[in-house]
């Protein structure tokens, strides 16, 4: 189904902008953010949007993401703005999107944006560590490891590799033990100075406790990202109007 | 078991999305209401495995056999190999998940002669014996196709069936062959094989006996069954307009190397190049009509979201209606967004209508090849193009504001001298001369002529399949001569290296007795001999002194006119005496005008065939 186009743009107006809400499940967690655009460039073309295309040598459409998934890494909450030569009706855009998305890629939600992307302050990840030795004591001994005060890791950055203290940039954290694996829930800095990854948890842990060092076939973590909050703390949640939720799409 | 059934593994290789699967449009099946399940392996990495048309063609094919389900296989880079042998873990197929000794068939497609050994590893990770007599009745069917089929004796000894020429209709005849043999509870290997050899276009290579002279040269080929063919005559599809065409191409995630859609316009080459085998194996020449290619594009634009179609043929400039085509294209490509790229243009077919038509949406450097330096040479090769051609050509490119251009050339190709090498330097730096002559304004910024130049390897069924190839130290002096005689700083040099060229060579015209070389090197795990991280010259030169085998004695050697060559069982349409006729007339230094002009009598016309060119 390929989305009705409700009103072209009038000469004066800026151009609109699309926002879509979507989760990234399962096999799609190994897939690069580059390689994400390039799947969302294509789908975008198949489901029929009347896109907006940069100016120049090399045309492209303009998509913007509110804040890059690390490889290896699921979520149940991403955002991409998607900028149109014409309004298009949100309900019908999600629902062409869904038809031509693999389900863990699930465009969930559709409708034109409030906040900017430039309020995401924090994001809230849950990881799962399995691993032989998980117990509540050894919950307990990574839960205070992840309150050390400096948590220093070695971080790579375009300004070049140096140790970095992160706790500043921790604004929640708690583990527990659940039965099959150690469970840390973390809201850290998403803004673009402090991003921190949540993977430099794991590289603290496996450092200090010396987890998730032995075997890879039977030790594993999961890294995923459950919302993005502003300053304040709030959820960024997609716009009222419309949502799909396309069944199975949590599998 | 998955990769994705081992996160930390993942997390550790380079591009974890080359093994993770799960791509839109894979094909999924039932596997218990299944009576043949095919792993279809490419010897090579995800990237360049995803990319290849043959493959896409084969899987839309065999998937449309209700119960067959076939998948696809890569070969893991060397870091996640690695980690498969350390911790136990078996090759498995995309889709399923499953390794492969639990298929009936695993299928290879064999593309260049220097994955060989990458194909034999695959075996190796999955546990299946690599040679084909110490295969019993539950390993799975090995099979083998693409070009290096048309001379896969290298190979023999680890293969248990060749498919010769176009598989579209050929593989789903052997799978149904399978299938019934099965049902009907006539199936053994022994008598699967043996009715698979009398099926058109199959070779079984272990049902030919060959016997050797006491100079090395083969004396004889014989079958071991009357009832199969003393030739094997490779199959064609008689009509593309009516064959399958995958509409729907399984979508890679990651990026690959051709990463849109490719649409192929026709089959076969009229030019009849003396070094190219794909010239001459693919005859006779066929086409799609400008109609079916229209709807095609079309479908796969819409199906696919690329914004990149790609005319794919041997030399895309001499389809018959290339004009009307690309017209009916841009109708409405543009309007969406869709570039379209002719990937093999010829000098003297390129126009400025054709150079208008590829640069409307997106620019991009363009790329010749003029093969030699100098016109006798050319004459030799039967390239059929001059100087004129090209600098009309790149003039043409220039004016439409393109500064890059590169050009691809050959050394040591029969009869060649040294100033045939010098004529490359000077051919390039006429072309940045012709740069200049464009007034300022309408030229792009910072000519760019980069020439790349690879090594001339003999290929069975070419008219230049006896010739020696030069010496690993002469291929090195020519290159290094081509280096001193560069000096325009415009002009950027590029070469293949003669090792791996020559290594190639020898496995082009080997014959059976090359396995044992190919088995020791299984031994110690080499693999990505086409990769610069996986070849070493001095590693294969200890190989071959292992296994008691020359490579000279391939690569460097004159066959002789009268010698039964190692693939003379196979029948690919050419016939001997052409291509003898071809060689004679590349040393008087004569040309043979292409197919459009006039026939020469190649013999592929026999062949049949729709839309073509042969009368």
């Amino acid at each position: 189904m390929v989305p009705m186009i409700l009103a072209q743009k009038p000469e004066t107006m800026p151009y609109p902008v699309l926002r879509l809400a979507f989760r990234k499940r399962g096999t799609l967690a190994w897939v690069s953010h580059l390689d994400v655009l390039r799947t969302f460039n294509k789908a975008l073309l198949r489901a029929g949007l009347p896109l907006f295309y940069t100016e120049g040598f090399s045309p492209r459409p303009k998509l913007v993401f509110a804040t890059p998934l690390s490889l290896g890494q699921e979520s149940l909450l991403e955002y991409l703005d998607v900028r149109l030569t014409g309004e298009v009706c949100p309900r019908e855009a999600a629902l062409a999107l869904c038809d031509t998305l693999p389900p863990e890629l699930c465009v969930f939600a559709a409708g034109y944006p409030g906040a900017k992307f430039s309020t995401i302050a924090f994001s809230r990840y849950e990881i799962r560590l399995y691993t032989a030795g998980a117990s509540g004591e050894l919950a307990a001994r990574c839960d205070a490891r992840l309150h050390d005060r400096p948590l220093t890791v070695f971080k790579r950055s375009k300004a070049g590799d140096h140790d970095a203290d992160i706790s500043e940039g921790i604004r929640e954290i708690f583990t527990d033990f659940t039965g099959d694996s150690i469970r840390i829930d973390a809201c850290l800095s998403a803004d673009s100075a402090g991003f921190i990854n949540p993977e430099y948890l794991l590289t603290y842990l496996r450092e200090k406790e010396g987890i998730l060092s032995s075997d890879p076939l039977t030790e594993s973590a999961k890294i995923l990202r459950l919302s993005l909050l502003d300053a304040s703390g709030d959820e960024i949640l997609p716009e009222p109007g419309c949502y799909v939720v396309r069944e199975g799409a949590e599998a | 078991m998955r990769p994705t059934d081992h996160p930390e593994i993942l997390r550790s290789v380079e591009k974890p999305g080359r093994y993770t699967g799960g791509e839109l449009f894979r094909v999924m099946k039932d596997k218990e209401k299944m009576n043949l399940r095919i792993a279809f392996c490419f010897p090579d990495t995800y990237e360049i495995g995803m990319s290849n048309l043959g493959m896409r063609i084969l899987y839309d094919c065999l998937n449309a056999e209700p119960d067959v389900w076939c998948e696809r296989v890569y070969a893991p880079w060397t870091d996640m190999d690695a980690k498969m042998r350390a911790y136990g873990l078996p090759l498995t197929a995309s889709e399923s998940g499953d390794p492969l000794r639990a298929f009936g068939m695993v299928a290879f497609t064999l593309q260049y002669e220097l994955c060989y050994t990458t194909a034999l590893h695959m075996l190796k990770l999955s546990g299946i014996p690599l040679l084909a007599a110490e295969r019993g009745e539950e390993d799975p069917i090995i099979l083998g196709g693409g070009p290096c089929t048309y001379n896969a004796e290298p190979i023999a000894d680890f293969f248990d069936i060749f498919s010769i020429g176009e598989g579209e209709e050929a593989l789903p005849e052997l799978a149904r062959l399978y299938i019934s043999m099965k049902q009907e509870g006539r199936y053994t290997k022994e008598a699967f094989l043996h009715e698979a050899a009398k099926l058109e276009g199959f070779y079984v290579p272990s049902l030919y006996r060959v016997e050797y002279c006491e100079d090395g040269t083969i004396a004889a080929v014989i079958p071991r069954y009357e009832d199969i063919p003393k030739k094997i005559r490779k199959r064609i599809i008689k009509d593309l307009d009516r064959v399958r065409y995958p509409l729907r191409p399984v979508l890679p995630y990651i990026e690959t190397v051709h990463d849109r859609v490719m649409l192929e316009t026709y089959r076969g080459c009229i030019r009849g190049c003396r070094f190219c085998q794909a010239g001459m194996v693919y005859r006779p020449i066929r086409e799609k009509s400008v109609d079916t290619l229209c709807d095609q594009a079309r479908t796969l634009v819409e199906n696919t979201g690329y914004d990149e179609i790609s005319l794919i043929a041997l030399s895309i400039s001499d389809y018959s209606h290339v004009d009307e085509l690309t017209d009916r294209l841009l109708s409405w490509t543009n309007d969406k967004k869709v570039n379209i790229s002719l990937p093999s243009l010829r000098v003297d077919s390129f126009t400025k209508e054709l150079m208008e038509k590829i640069s409307t949406v997106r620019t991009g450097g363009i790329t010749f090849a003029p093969e030699a330096g100098t016109q006798r040479l050319r004459d030799v090769i039967n390239k059929n193009v001059n100087e004129e051609d090209l600098l009309r050509a790149t003039g043409i490119a220039f004016e439409a504001g393109k500064s890059n251009v590169k050009l691809y050339f050959m050394n040591g190709l029969p009869t060649e001298r040294d100033e045939d090498i010098a004529g490359i330097a000077e051919l390039a730096g006429r072309v940045v001369h012709r740069y200049y002559e464009v007034p300022k304004e309408r030229r792009g910024r910072g000519v760019s002529v980069t020439v790349s130049v690879s090594c001339f390897i003999p290929k069975p069924f070419t008219p230049f399949q006896w010739e020696a190839q030069n010496s690993l130290e002469e291929l090195c002096r020519k290159q290094e001569y081509l280096r001193s005689c560069i000096t325009d700083r415009k002009i950027s040099y590029h070469y293949h290296s003669a090792k791996v060229s020559k290594l190639e060579a020898v496995f082009a015209r080997g014959d059976r007795r090359l396995s044992r070389v190919l088995l020791l090197a299984a031994e110690e795990d080499r693999i990505f001999d086409a990769w610069d991280e996986g070849f070493s010259y001095e590693a294969w030169e200890k190989l071959f002194a292992r296994a008691g085998i020359d490579p000279a004695f391939y690569s460097d050697r004159e066959f002789g006119r009268e010698e039964i060559l190692p693939w003379d069982m196979i029948d690919c349409g050419v016939s001997k005496e052409f291509l003898l006729r071809e060689r004679d007339r590349a040393y008087a230094e004569k040309t043979t005008p292409s197919c459009a002009e006039h026939c020469s009598g190649c013999g592929a016309a026999a062949l049949g065939g729709e839309r073509r060119w042969c009368r």
